[in-house]
């Protein structure tokens, strides 16, 4: 019995569609014909190996990707070996012929082998080299950002850090919670150039939009309101309804990026870095956040100069600067997002647990912060 | 012709010739000579086992001289081999 | 130098438990020798005539003194106390075994070197003019693309599995000393309009049963395209280069079969279609591997000329190895030093463990922690102060290797022959030894003047012997071993393959016949001429007479 590997999932495949060989030596037209007949029949196509250090198949698969944009199955065939996984793989190639099912085990440890890639490839499952050297950068720069934050703890003097620190666009999300409120204030004060926006999900609290006309006000800033694409709430809404987020967590997902992740990841693009009112006393879930971190995924420096702050700090920090703070945490609310999924908490109940407070307590992130976002937006 | 079969050992790659008790040693005169195509024919099956069991690469026969029954190379190249060193003074040897 | 980070030293840590894997398989008989012998292959590990040889990459022949000294330490505790400098910027480990192979590989993973690529029938060990980023004739540093091919070409998903190997060298200077002209592909850097540069791409050369030269296939090729060139140049290569002959697998005769005309075509329609593949780099990551490579800091160091000659007339050692192993480099306070490893006796390009370390000490001390391996079996120190040369010369003493006679008779390149290898027909080393020890004169040497000897043991050509000045190839003829020899060769910008002169003759009678070539070049030249204007003025007749004699 013949077994396939799946090389993308390095599982045995379950799938069987029809095969149209391809042999090696197949020139332009052949190719065309064999995609032609894979595409029209729904077959895949099928290379054979002769040996399997004939490498002219990687080659071919390579031109079936490139050239003809072929996007259906790609099979080895013959004589492969687990060693090449990788090659063929990157090269094009879905699956590939296993003699014996034990020998899966090979496949698998041989996909699993490499971390890192040197050069670009039909496929790039791995890190490759160019993207390291950014993130690499990046850490490095972070890294020593986040040294130069830690030594003091004077709120101005740690965004004006972050400005010295960064070339290039600044931005500032505001949630216009207290957090948000404080370093904004210390924004202000270092009189630094930074991009300040909120994102309005269209479903705030009216106590909210009114602490942003009266921030503004207060600084005598203007601050860019993100609202979400049309076209996108249009396709929610037909698809969840409008509250579709109270039947399941994925609706509640969706719901999420559609108002928040995706408007964000719009403001956030091409800029160096990104302000943030991250504390560890927030949430479980922030325990460890760090001064500044490098965000592979959003190829910038998420800073978090309040990340060590303690809430007593924060309190009197807004006290002491008059600092405009939205009513509703002083109703029990400290956190605050959407009306519809945020409720005021009792005196010792975790400062989140007001968020999406039906479903279960661990993970109560919106994808802003979490990992939900890298899945999304890659 | 007498023959002999030698190899080179799998985990070091030091050349070594097939003696008596299925063993593989790195001194040719101990190697077992066949004196015929039969008896070259029993030392390539035990070499061939020898190759699957993993203990020595690539073995093949090797014609030989025998010299009051003890075998010696008749080539340049296997001469060297049986050596176990190049013919020329070392670099770390005294020159 | 180019310095790994994270992501080089995890890419080399993944590659080194992928083989030691390779290996407890091989080890337990889950894979067979058929299996095993590409893997290894690839990972630098031959299976020769008296053990393991394991040959590790110097990368375009560039090693720090960290990197030299690692090296010295193999040697001592994994093989027999040496090492020997290959014809292609690598070294090589004679007497390695396999079980040791996976330790060896990370003891040189700590000093980040690797034997990737440097066997099989993949993109082999980039080679590149030893004297990068210090010869005074230099439009652009080569290491720098050098090490951009070493990153692309390794692990490469579609070119590991090619019809044979395949080297490629580069050369940014005006001379060619990385003979080029003999590669699968030869890169030269020329310059450009308004100060720019650009390469112009060499392709099908190749020593072997079957010489080539070089052919041009691209006059001009901006620097920012270099790999998606390359890359269709091995696209086309790897599907219509033979694979039913190993002797008609180079490109090459690939090359040569349908013409350099018809190459181009293919690989220029290729070229148009893959240019918006973004496979060439961006220039911030061309801009970081650069920057490896800023030249050094050289501080002023004007040589106090009359100190320098009065050395040189004390010492007719040190002024002969003046004139001949201390080269112009770009500043003209400093030199490039050739530290040969071709005394009269010495096996060419054999090092002690205890020579490596002291050739870094010396370049710790007198150029800045660098060092080179050359093509022709010898070291360089790139960077040293002509005022520091005196001391040099003093501290090189001590070690014995202060031949004087880079570019000379006795400055051979030989493979190692039929005492190591196990395709080799003849032995090298004895034949280098023999012809080293009868020029061992310097004065004679020297009077002779640049001659480039070069010895192969076999026709596979390994000791370069088309493209020597005099070339020695060993044959088996009825069981014993033969040489034959050819004249004319030359690896650089005359490239040429040398001419078959006559019948063989055995070992004993070579060193005769070689001093009977050059008793007979000495008689023919004019001036100052060289070994190949001679030749090429007064052709092989001479040469057929005073060898076989009148009768032929």
């Amino acid at each position: 019995m013949e077994h396939r590997v799946d090389l993308k999932t390095a599982a045995l495949s379950q799938t069987s569609p029809g095969v149209t060989e391809l042999a090696v030596t197949a020139n332009r037209d052949e190719r065309t014909a064999a995609v032609v007949e894979a595409v029209l029949h729904g077959k895949a196509i099928a290379i054979p190996f002769a040996k399997f250090n004939d490498g002219r198949g990687f080659s071919i698969a390579h031109l079936l990707r490139s050239d003809h944009g072929f996007r259906g199955e790609v099979r080895a065939t013959g004589h492969v070996i687990p060693d090449q996984a990788l090659h063929l793989l990157r090269a094009g190639f879905d699956t590939a012929n296993v003699v014996n099912a034990e020998a899966l085990f090979h496949w698998q440890s041989s996909l699993a082998h490499y971390k890192g890639a040197y050069q670009k490839a039909v496929r790039n499952p791995l890190m490759q080299r160019r993207l390291a050297t950014q993130r690499i950068k990046g850490e490095q720069r972070a890294a020593a950002l986040s040294e130069k934050i830690a030594k003091t703890r004077d709120l101005t003097q740690r965004v004006r850090e972050i400005a010295d620190s960064v070339e290039g666009r600044i931005t500032f999300s505001t949630s216009l919670g207290k957090e948000d409120q404080a370093v904004l204030h210390a924004i202000v004060s270092a009189g630094i150039d930074v991009d300040v926006f909120t994102l309005d999900t269209l479903r705030h609290f009216p106590e909210t939009l009114e602490t942003l006309e009266r921030t503004e006000k207060h600084y005598g800033i203007k601050i860019r309101v993100v609202t979400p694409d049309p076209m996108d709430l249009e396709e929610l809404i037909a698809h969840d309804g409008e509250f579709g987020f109270r039947t399941s967590v994925n609706s509640r997902k969706a719901c999420c990026m559609i108002r928040k992740v995706l408007p964000l990841n719009r403001s956030l693009k091409g800029a160096a870095a990104w302000i943030t009112g991250l504390r560890r006393e927030q949430s479980a879930e922030r325990a460890d956040v760090d001064h500044a971190v490098w965000d592979a995924d959003l190829e910038l420096i998420k800073t978090s100069p309040l990340a060590d702050w303690t809430d007593g700090e924060l309190d009197a920090y807004i006290k002491a600067n008059d600092i405009p703070v939205n009513p509703l945490h002083d109703q029990g609310y400290p956190s605050i997002g959407c009306e519809p999924c945020t409720r005021a908490v009792s005196p010792g109940e975790d400062p989140r647990a007001g968020r999406w407070w039906w479903e279960n307590e661990d993970g109560k992130e919106c994808g802003l912060h979490g990992r939900e976002r890298r899945l999304e937006v890659a | 012709m007498p023959s002999v079969i030698t190899a080179n050992r799998l985990v070091d790659g030091i050349v070594v010739y097939l003696s008596e008790n299925d063993n593989w040693l790195t001194d040719l005169t101990a190697a077992r000579v066949a004196e015929d195509e039969a008896g070259l024919e029993k030392l390539n099956a035990i070499a061939g086992q020898a190759a699957a069991d993993h203990i020595i690469v690539g073995p093949y026969p090797m014609a030989v001289d025998l010299d009051k029954g003890i075998p010696e190379p008749k080539s340049v190249r296997e001469r060297i081999r049986a050596a176990h060193r190049p013919t020329i003074t070392a670099v770390t040897e005294a020159r | 130098m180019y310095r790994y980070d994270e992501f080089d030293r995890d890419f080399l840590s993944d590659r080194n438990r992928e083989f030691r894997g390779q290996v407890e398989r091989r080890l337990a008989g889950q894979l067979t020798e058929d299996e095993f012998k590409p893997l290894r292959l690839m990972n630098g590990l031959y299976l020769q005539l008296h053990a393991y040889m394991l040959r590790v990459a110097i990368p375009y022949g560039v090693l720090s003194t960290r990197q030299l000294r690692q090296l010295g330490m193999i040697a001592r505790r994994w093989d027999k106390g040496f090492g020997h400098w290959t014809t292609r910027q690598n070294i090589q480990f004679n007497w390695v075994k396999l079980v040791d192979v996976p330790d060896i590989l990370e003891a040189l993973a700590e000093v980040d070197m690797h034997a990737i690529q440097t066997s099989g029938n993949c993109i082999r060990n980039v080679t590149a003019d030893p004297f990068a980023g210090a010869a005074a004739d230099e439009i652009e540093d080569p290491r720098i693309w050098a090490e951009i091919l070493r990153q692309w070409s390794t692990n490469h998903p579609e070119f590991t599995f090619l019809p044979r190997k395949f080297k490629i060298a580069i050369t940014g200077a005006l001379e060619d000393r990385a003979a080029i002209a003999f590669h699968d592909i030869g890169i030269r850097i020329v310059g450009g309009p308004n100060g720019t540069f650009g390469f112009r791409i060499y392709v099908g050369g190749g020593q072997g049963r079957t010489p080539y030269v070089a052919q041009e296939i691209k006059d001009f090729l901006p620097p920012d395209q270099l790999l998606s060139y390359l890359e269709a140049m091995l696209r086309i290569y790897n599907l219509h280069g033979r694979r039913d002959n190993i002797y008609k697998a180079r490109i090459k005769i690939l090359v040569n079969a349908i013409g350099i005309d018809a190459y181009r075509t293919q690989v220029e329609e290729e070229w148009e279609r893959i240019r918006g593949e973004e496979i060439d780099l961006p220039a911030d990551e061309a801009a970081r591997i650069r920057a490896h490579f800023a030249p050094p800091q050289l501080q002023p160091m004007p040589v106090g000329h009359a100190a320098f000659s009065k050395a040189r007339a004390q010492d007719s050692g040190f002024d002969r190895w003046v004139r001949h192993n201390v080269l112009p480099h770009k500043n003209p306070d400093y030199a490039i030093v050739s530290i040969a490893f071709k005394e009269p006796g010495r096996p060419p390009g054999d090092a002690t463990a205890e020579e490596m370390e002291r050739v870094a000490d010396a370049a710790d001390r007198y150029s800045g922690g660098e060092v080179r391996v050359t093509y022709t079996q010898n070291l360089i120190l790139p960077n040293v102060a002509r005022a520091d040369l005196a001391d040099l010369y003093e501290d090189l003493k001590a070690t014995g290797l202060v031949a004087g006679n880079t570019g000379l008779i006795t400055d051979i390149i030989a493979c190692p022959g039929l005492d190591y290898c196990n395709l080799a027909n003849a032995r090298s080393l004895p034949i280098a030894q023999d012809i080293t020890e009868r020029f061992a004169e310097p004065e004679k040497a020297e009077a002779i003047g640049e001659l480039r000897l070069n010895i192969s043991g076999c026709i596979n050509a390994c000791g370069h012997h088309h493209s020597g000045h005099i070339g020695i190839l060993g044959v088996d003829k009825k069981g014993t071993e033969h040489y034959q020899i050819t004249l004319g060769g030359s690896p650089g910008d005359d490239a040429a393959i040398g001419d078959i002169v006559g019948p063989s003759f055995p070992a004993e009678e070579v060193p005769d016949a070689i001093e009977k070539i050059v008793d007979t070049y000495l008689a023919q030249r004019r001036d100052e001429e060289g070994f190949l204007a001679t030749y090429a003025r007064v052709g092989a007749d001479p040469f057929k007479e005073a060898l076989y004699g009148t009768s032929r």
